[in-house]
């Protein structure tokens, strides 16, 4: 989720950028680096696969500079950003067979922690207070297991909301979905999280 | 039978996004309703409205046993729930601030480059609509300007031209026109920076795009991932397109996003 500001900020980028030549791209380069671990991320937890998410990341920016004039400011620009990465991984789990959209899990999808070398995904230094499970790094490891076993959409809910800290609105905007569905959904994911969860913890 | 009003209340509660009671407040509100009788009015009602397992309903419990373990579950589901979303949020969070890798940063804008330099040569054969070589040597020309643009000047910032072009340096890299390149662990968008350091800045040759009035913004990627810019320079005073020269180094006055 965006506040005010950084929607504001990213706005006048976007319109710096359309002005193309030095300083558009420059203004887009800024963008570029806003945004790219941030959907360079989602595609990892989307296709489990560096190198993949790597590639879609890079499309993602290029469609996104392609159709840059076409945004047209209804909903966040992170929002669009990611509904045009979200397209490009589900082309990709379409063409590698890993993508079924609605009830099941993805075949293959069987845990395997994420790690690409860049980035440390699990760490017990965090201050937070719920719980001394973030202490854990195996209890951690479990929740990122049982992620990984949800149902597509409801790990994909968990994802946006999570993850990327979209608002409900902006979730139903990439997903092109009613904001009631989206509350279900989400509503769903975290009862299956838990009940997954439940005789674990 | 649960009131529409605490069935909500319940259905907030559980839902961490729009919760906009406290389970104290959830609780006051049971409890003030003759809560024992209220819970067993309907457990197929608490069951759609809390999800209720059904072991629960099943073992003979009083009013009062039942009421105190379906609050028990409420919370401690809520506080599953918390924790859950703490994990994730947690894990996901060291993912996002992850400092951006600059190698995949310039392919993407290496990418984007190439996109600007199809969109240009279109633009200028659409408004041409000829081909002739001096048409597309018009336009390539064109779209070379806009490949140059991010930091096509890398060797227009703060340049004095002095027609000298100096030795690259032993790890020196040369950028292709239409490519960024990585020299020094600086991500460079120009067309001819041989080399590039912290302290020393840049040396290379500016063969093509210099116009007089050229100002530009030089953007790198700074070894710990994040964006720098320079303040504007001015080009050369011609066009001539065997200039060369040496500039200031890019990471002396930097802004940092």
């Amino acid at each position: 989720m965006a506040n005010a500001e950084d929607e504001a900020r990213i706005r006048k980028l976007i319109s710096d950028s359309l002005e193309g030549g030095k300083r558009g791209s420059a203004a887009f380069g800024q963008v570029v680096m806003t945004y790219q671990s941030r959907v360079r991320a989602y595609c990892l937890r989307m296709v489990n696969n560096p190198a993949d998410a790597d590639d879609l990341t890079q499309q993602t920016f290029l469609k996104v500079w392609q159709n840059l004039a076409t945004f047209r400011g209804d909903t966040s620009f992170v929002a669009w950003t990611i509904r045009i990465a979200r397209n490009l991984c589900i082309d990709l789990l379409r063409k590698a067979n890993r993508f079924i959209p609605t009830d099941t899990t993805e075949p293959g999808n069987a845990f395997e922690h994420v790690t690409d070398g860049q980035t440390t995904y699990l760490s017990s230094s965090s201050g937070m207070s719920a719980a001394k499970l973030l202490e854990n790094k195996e209890t951690a490891l479990k929740v990122y297991e049982v992620l990984d076993r949800l149902k597509f959409n409801q790990r994909e809910i968990l994802l946006l909301a999570l993850h990327q800290g979209l608002t409900y609105q902006e979730m139903a905007d990439v997903l092109g979905i009613p904001i009631g569905t989206v509350m279900s959904r989400l509503y769903h994911a975290r009862q299956s999280m838990q009940a997954e969860l439940r005789a674990f913890l | 039978m649960l009131t529409r009003e605490q069935s909500l209340l319940l259905q907030k509660h559980h839902d961490r996004e729009t919760r906009g009671v406290e389970a104290a407040d959830a609780r006051a509100l049971l409890a003030s309703n003759e809560e024992a009788r209220l819970f067993t009015a309907d457990l197929d009602l608490m069951r759609d409205t809390i999800a209720l397992p059904s072991h629960l309903d099943s073992e003979g419990l009083s009013d009062a046993a039942l009421y105190a373990r379906i609050m028990d579950e409420v919370e401690a589901r809520s506080a599953l729930e918390l924790a859950t979303d703490q994990v994730l949020a947690h894990g996901f969070r060291q993912e996002l601030d992850a400092p951006a890798d600059p190698e995949l940063f310039a392919r993407i804008m290496g990418g984007v480059a190439e996109l600007g330099d199809k969109r240009e040569r279109a633009a200028a054969a659409a408004t041409s609509g000829s081909d002739s070589f001096l048409d597309r040597l018009r336009s390539w020309g064109s779209g070379w300007a806009f490949t140059g643009a991010v930091a096509l000047a890398a060797a227009l910032l703060a340049v004095t031209l002095n027609n000298r072009l100096a030795a690259p340096s032993a790890d020196s890299a040369q950028a292709d026109p239409a490519k960024t390149t990585i020299i020094n662990n600086y991500y460079v968008q120009s067309p001819r920076v041989d080399s590039l350091t912290p302290t020393s800045g840049f040396t290379g040759s500016v063969t093509q795009g210099s116009q007089a009035d050229d100002t530009a913004t030089v953007i790198w990627l700074q070894p710990n991932g994040s964006l720098a810019t320079a303040p504007s320079g001015t080009g050369p005073t011609s066009a001539d397109p065997s200039l060369a020269g040496s500039g200031a180094s890019p990471a002396l006055p930097v802004h940092t996003d």
